[in-house]
């Protein structure tokens, strides 16, 4: 018994002497082993990820790697899945630096982890980091931006600050009533869906079968919207971009229903507020009702006399009732022309050709012009006395 | 005798000659990989040639699959095909939209789109229970740009068209590409009729169609999905619109730059979407064959679609008009293509929410 303050005996010194070499023989075989497992995880490690535009679009696998798994350098015998699925993913091949490069159909996804095989063995495995949840996205605005629409609304505008996930908006967006229920069936289930190109704008429509007088849909369910009533349309935020973040928030835009706009708009009624010569002071137009956002910024050009385009700058502003077209030259005195392509719409789909839809039992002027014209002059600045 | 063999030569080198420039289905093909930013639309013409409708960047692709073998249609079957391609691309189900799906008509091999969350476009192939990448790079193709560049001067803005942002449906019919499209900017309907082979010229007809809903209100609508039928010896083009009403037109009226009507013949009832149409026949007699978002699948005979001639002054009454039938067990059926006229390929949302790849057959309606 060894204790405290005592001399130690040889036979006590023999014990400690043993103890201590097992325990430094075990520290060593401890550190053997811990050097070796951790040199095999270095070596799965190695298999790394290639990224391009913020998107993981291929898996680096270093060549010895392979060759220690048993493999050919050429990695014809790997094969790339999603961890603890069955199925090989389909992909390209090739060779850099000393790497196998395997490049899958589409980018890799955040948040999975990927396995590299070869002979049913895993030689290791990536995992693609999720975004910065600081970048999620948001619904930047609403068209139309006025609170007050139609009875016979035909389209809104989903604009997100980042490219959204296609095909599912009707999961995520919804028109409540004033009591919070969900109006069933209010917009179109189309698909594709309408998105812009950059995917950041969907365009959805409400069931023009129900706004249409007398189709089946119409006479049924009635128009989607009534007139008087206050509706919210709501986002939901477990909306996902195609970087796989949800919404920071859900959105909400609350309006109310007004009278049914069955009249084509008409440019003579257009108010225009004509600035003077030697500034690049806006033209502003104003429309007297709001017209569609997207159209209004691609319908409208300033032509000189010369027939020559004004360059400039068109900005919607007061709810979509008028625009402000800036010059990027001063404008010079003369005549000019406010050029509209017919194919412009109100809220409601009215064109200025025809409106929505069109009571043929009711005689009217049928129009088929591609442009309306207008025309303005720009005069000297008046100079006072 | 030198003159007459010379003259011999010159024939038969003229023979040649003409036979050379005779167009063929591949004529202004091109080898290359080509820009192709999305998969709308599929649709097979002829000798294996796939097209692809792209909706992002306002074209249709011509590819040359060099998938020509006859052979003989056999019944596809693959259960959660969907979960199949997801782990395919390595990703997860609800990563991926199976945007479109054509069967080859000669070698009745099946060939899908797919798009990723982040916009990727993918043109898959199934054989068998085997799914394989169709590689569009290097390939034998030609394309056709559908939006004409709007004019820069302000004398040419007449007749521009509509600037088709989606693609709805694309089809094939004696030696013209049909194309309907939808404008996520103007309510308005599109459909071009595009000479194929593509030549540099634009040799194409395009058309502004509007419906006239029970003979009184006429509106711009813009078409979904469309199929081409013959009956009785005349050409119909079947379309089906947005809010739902099926519209046919006799092929001949299809007249470019004119402004045509289509007759109402039935109404597919409230809250439904036409997905995709196929014409089949069975022995002398020839069908409709339609999916829809909210109902099952529905059949029509075609006599009754052609016989029918009261819309333009008589409300059509509940989804009467002409009589479908809806075809049992044929609920969210998803995408569908021919593979004969016996057998549709379907791809199909289960109850519990699987996605299978199945051929229906005539036993099946």
């Amino acid at each position: 018994m060894l204790t405290y303050g005592q001399p130690m005996t040889r036979t006590g010194n023999f014990s400690i002497y043993f103890i201590i070499r097992l325990y430094l023989l075990y520290s060593l075989i401890f550190f053997a082993c811990t050097f070796l497992a951790s040199c095999k995880q270095n070596k799965q490690e190695k298999v790394s990820l290639v990224w391009s535009n913020d998107k993981a679009v291929a898996i680096a696998i270093p060549e010895d790697l392979l060759e220690t798994a048993g493999a050919s350098a050429d990695g014809k015998m790997l094969q790339v899945r999603v961890a603890k699925g069955e199925e090989a993913m389909l992909g390209d091949l090739s060779s850099k630096n000393g790497h196998v490069i395997f490049t899958p159909l589409v980018s890799l996804t955040r948040g999975l982890l990927y396995e590299v095989v070869v002979n049913n063995k895993v030689i290791g495995t990536v995992k693609v980091p999720l975004a910065d949840a600081a970048d999620a996205p948001v619904v930047l605005n609403v068209y139309p931006s006025s609170d007050t629409l139609p009875e016979n609304l035909l389209k809104i505008y989903l604009r997100f600050s980042t490219p959204m996930r296609e095909g599912e908006s009707l999961q995520h967006v919804a028109l409540l009533d004033q009591n919070s229920d969900t109006v069933k069936n209010v917009f179109l289930d189309l698909q594709p869906e309408l998105w812009n190109k950059e995917r950041t704008v969907l365009t959805m429509w409400l069931d023009p079968g129900r706004i249409k007088r007398d189709l089946i849909p119409n006479q049924k369910l009635g128009n989607p919207l009534q007139k008087g009533k206050q509706y919210t349309l709501a986002v939901a935020n477990n909306w996902k971009d195609n970087r796989g973040l949800s919404l920071k928030e859900p959105f909400t835009k609350k309006f109310l229903v007004g009278t049914r706009d069955e009249l084509s708009p008409d440019p003579k009624d257009w108010q225009l507020k004509i600035p003077s010569a030697k500034t690049n002071a806006a033209l502003v137009i104003s429309f007297g009702e709001p017209l569609d956002k997207f159209l209004l910024d691609e319908t409208i050009r300033i032509i000189q006399e010369d027939n020559a385009g004004v360059a400039g700058r068109i900005e919607v502003t007061n709810q979509e009732r008028e625009i402000l077209f800036t010059p990027v030259d001063n404008w010079k005195p003369g005549k000019y022309r406010l050029v509209v392509q017919s194919i412009l719409e109100d809220l409601a789909g009215n064109n200025l050709n025809r409106p929505f839809d069109r009571d043929t039992k009711v005689k009217t002027v049928k129009t088929d012009k591609p442009i309306y014209e207008r025309t303005f002059e720009i005069k000297q600045p008046v100079s006072l006395p | 005798m030198k003159k007459t063999l010379a003259f011999l030569v010159a024939g038969i080198a003229g023979i040649f000659f003409v036979a050379a420039i005779k167009p063929t289905t591949t004529t202004g093909f091109v080898n290359g990989t080509p820009e192709i930013k999305s998969i709308s639309s599929l649709a097979f013409g002829p000798d294996g040639i796939l097209f692809i409708g792209d909706s992002k960047s306002a074209s249709v692709f011509a590819i040359n699959t060099k998938d020509a073998k006859k052979n003989k249609a056999g019944a596809v079957e693959m259960k959660n095909i969907d979960k199949k391609i997801a782990a395919a691309l390595g990703t997860e189900v609800a990563n991926i939209t199976i945007t479109d799906m054509a069967v080859n008509p000669v070698s009745k091999a099946l060939y899908l789109s797919v798009q990723h969350a982040d916009g990727t476009p993918v043109l898959l192939k199934v054989n068998g229970d085997q799914i394989s990448s169709f590689s569009l790079k290097d390939v034998n193709y030609s394309s056709v740009v559908l939006n004409n560049a709007p004019a820069e001067d302000a004398k040419d803005q007449r007749g521009r068209p509509l600037r088709i942002s989606t693609i709805s449906d694309l089809g094939y019919a004696d030696g013209k590409l049909l194309v309907s499209g939808l404008s996520n900017h103007e309510f308005s309907s599109s459909f071009k009729s595009i000479s194929f082979p593509f030549t540099d010229k634009q040799d194409e007809a395009t058309l502004e169609i509007y419906h006239a809903a029970h003979g009184r209100y006429e509106t711009a609508a813009p078409i979904k999905t469309f199929t081409t039928t013959e009956v009785n010896g005349k050409k119909y083009l079947v379309a089906s619109y947005t809010c739902t009403p099926l519209v046919l037109f006799p092929m001949d009226q299809l007249k470019p730059g004119t402004h045509v009507k289509g007759r109402t013949v039935a109404e597919m009832g409230a809250g439904n979407t036409p997905i995709d149409m196929i014409s089949l026949n069975k022995g002398s007699e020839s069908f409709l064959v339609m999916a829809n978002t909210a109902r099952s699948v529905s059949k029509v005979d075609y006599k009754n679609i052609a016989s029918f001639e009261g819309t333009l002054t008589e409300p059509v009454k509940g989804t009467a008009g002409v009589n479908f039938t809806l075809m049992p067990d044929m609920n969210k059926v998803l995408q569908m293509d021919k593979l004969d006229d016996a057998q549709v390929v379907v791809l199909q949302q289960k109850a519990n929410g699987d996605v299978d790849l199945w051929t229906a057959n005539d036993k099946n309606w």
